[in-house]
């Protein structure tokens, strides 16, 4: 998966958080939410990363961002190491990569007015100061996300869940970031309101040739999006291909079942699909299965092979990646 | 066939400083034995405040203001309380969305799923435990002994949201009101859930009216739905017809923006949804008119009536004329 000319290029991310337990604050355990994962987003491309709670799908993001700073790994913005730059050197890169997170009535600052949440991050990053140039690049932000800019004046709570969206990305295109992170942004809203989104974001892709990572549970949602699709199980990668390949034909016995378990809206198509039904659950990241940490959960195990050694990524030519024992 | 429930008309208003907000604007529709009926629409159309009216838990400052809701020969608007929880658990059982506020948190599950046949079942203590056990093991819950003694929070959502199924098919009903059931789930324990629900209500011959915002769980595992928008029943009819030959635009409008497996990437043009805030509304016109596409001078001046496209098949809009069809699919 080397490709120099990637926008971002995360290698090997792994991000283990301590558990500490005790007076002493012993450390007893790590999580290992992300787990030696490595992805990059191109130019004007969407990467799609699918993956259930407890997937780390959010931790990549959070050390795509430097929101924490992983355990091991890289993380390549055009060509600079993240996580070796600190302070200044870092803030200027924040103005570049931008995040949309998934909750818009939490995540904005109840007490701000629309037009100050919109332009702070011009301020704080010292970028415009006089006051009427700040309000002009506010009303042309709003105007990007289709929102009528008498919302100004407006406090978050007086908009509803989409319109409130719909402020948190002018907050984030009003730097004109390359790379916008986006944290499950359609999951809190209603069908209308996620497909307005869902267009408002291709739109701005289209004008600004911003590049996503679009992270999500919901397969339709990312799928409609995203050129390449990633899908996360339990810390890593286990499956990468176009978007159009991996929903047509998944390879991979998680992303088998997790296509299947999203029924479409077509009775017809519908009632000829195949259904799979995972037993069990998500095992705890605390105590993940050895070997493929499918495993436990998988139709097609092989015992002594995938309950010891831990699958190699194999690559089925034309960008399909996997992580199976099947396909050794 | 006798539908197991038929709702008649049915309003719930709530009296807020604001005006008076019709949840449920005179909804009717029927559920026969046996069968999946799926009741559809955006968060706030009403379709919860319709099945907390049909099982008589609307509270103020909302008020059931008319309406009939006949389940075994009687009007349940008009039966004593009393009578009214000896029906709900038993006879009518309801899974709702959030089954982890749904449990007592000081209870263990198994006492909890007890009480409830010993209410309804009028079984002694220990029987009653042992039939819990038993139901937790209907529901593919593990080591169900030791986990009809552990409490919600040592149970995982998944867990517990099939532990509300069993608590709700114990008393074998003749209706599941399920609301939502998986929302709050991750998509593959979805899957588990709602295949447990659609075993399980078929194995007691029990009818369900699944309540969903997800026309992908509609397809699957409902034949027919109501369509609801700003509280009234905009269509009604087989899934299959309400996909192909939708005649309410809105029922169209709702198809076309659903982000679907089976839709590949592309961008269309939408109605500047503007979503159903107002609940407060007219009652001179079409709840839709604000909205909709193909809308005429007509809809603003009257309010459209339930017109039958066929015998299955209703419609409430102006464009629509008895026996007649409009196409409005894009």
């Amino acid at each position: 998966m080397s490709n120099n000319s990637a926008l971002l290029h995360v290698q090997d991310l792994r991000m283990y958080y301590p558990v500490y337990k005790g007076v002493l604050r012993k450390k007893v355990a790590e999580v290992k939410a992300v787990d030696g994962v490595s992805l990059q987003v191109g130019k004007g491309e969407t990467l799609g990363l699918v993956g259930e709670s407890g997937s780390g799908k959010s931790t990549v993001a959070k050390c795509v961002v430097r929101l924490v700073a992983p355990t091991a790994g890289r993380v390549l913005f055009d060509g600079t190491d993240l996580c070796q730059v600190d302070g200044e050197r870092l803030r200027q890169y924040r103005k570049h990569i931008q995040m949309i997170f998934q909750d818009p009535y939490t995540s904005l600052d109840p007490l701000m007015k629309v037009g100050d949440i919109v332009v702070e991050p011009l301020l704080v990053l010292g970028i415009l100061r006089d006051r009427k140039q700040l309000k002009a690049e506010a009303e042309r932000a709003l105007e990007l996300v289709e929102l009528n800019p008498n919302k100004l004046g407006r406090y978050p709570h007086e908009l509803s869940g989409g319109q409130r969206q719909r402020v948190a990305i002018a907050r984030a295109i009003v730097l004109k970031p390359h790379l916008i992170i986006c944290d499950e942004p359609v999951s809190a809203l209603d069908v209308f309101t996620q497909s307005r989104i869902v267009e408002i974001l291709l739109a701005l892709q289209e004008q600004f040739s911003l590049s996503y990572l679009f992270i999500s549970h919901d397969l339709a949602a990312v799928r409609f999006m995203s050129d390449r699709i990633a899908v996360m199980y339990l810390g890593g990668l286990v499956e990468l291909a176009e978007s159009q390949e991996l929903c047509a034909h998944p390879l991979h016995p998680y992303t088998q079942a997790l296509i299947s378990a999203v029924p479409v809206a077509n009775p017809e198509v519908e009632s000829s699909r195949q259904r799979i039904v995972l037993p069990g659950e998500v095992p705890s990241p605390l105590n993940p299965p050895p070997g493929c940490k499918f495993n436990p959960r998988c139709n097609y195990r092989k015992p002594g092979t995938c309950d010891r050694e831990e699958p190699r990524e194999i690559d089925l030519g034309s960008g399909h990646f996997v992580r199976c024992h099947q396909y050794a | 066939m006798e539908p197991v429930i038929r709702v008649n008309d049915l309003s719930t208003y709530f009296y807020t400083g604001a005006g008076v907000l019709r949840a449920v604007d005179g909804v009717s529709l029927h559920v026969d034995p046996g069968e999946t009926v799926a009741l559809v629409g955006e968060s706030g159309c009403g379709k919860t405040v319709c099945s907390l009216s049909i099982m008589r838990l609307v509270r103020p400052p909302g008020r059931v203001v008319g309406g009939e809701v006949w389940f075994e020969g009687r009007n349940l608007l008009d039966v004593s309380e009393r009578r009214m929880r000896r029906i709900r658990g038993d006879k009518i059982a309801m899974v709702f969305q959030e089954p982890s506020l749904s449990f007592d948190p000081v209870y263990s599950v198994g006492a909890q799923l007890a009480e409830t046949l010993v209410q309804h079942k009028k079984l002694g203590r220990r029987e009653a435990l042992r039939k819990a056990v038993e139901l937790l093991k209907m529901v593919e819950i593990a080591d169900a002994e030791r986990r009809a003694a552990s409490y919600p929070h040592e149970f995982s959502g998944g867990m517990l949201q099939r532990a509300m199924i069993a608590l709700a098919i114990s008393c074998e009903p003749r209706l599941l009101i399920a609301d939502e059931p998986t929302t709050s789930l991750d998509v593959t324990i979805q899957a588990q859930v709602l295949e447990l629900l659609s075993e399980t209500s078929q194995s007691l011959g029990s009818a369900v009216l699944l309540i969903t915002h997800n026309f992908g769980i509609v397809s699957r595992y409902a034949k027919r739905a109501y369509v609801m928008y700003a509280g009234q029943v905009v269509e009604t009819g087989p899934v299959h017809k309400l996909y192909q030959e939708p005649q309410h635009p809105y029922t169209a409008d709702l198809w076309a923006s659903v982000l679907d497996l089976d839709r590949p990437k592309k961008t269309r043009v939408l109605p500047s949804g503007k979503g159903i805030s107002d609940l407060v509304h007219e009652d001179s016109k079409c709840a839709y008119f604000p909205l909709c596409q193909h809308r005429e001078l007509e809809c603003e001046r009257e309010r459209p009536e339930l017109v039958a496209v066929d015998s299955s098949h209703h419609v409430l809009c102006h464009r629509v004329h008895s026996g007649g069809s409009v196409h409005v699919k894009q």
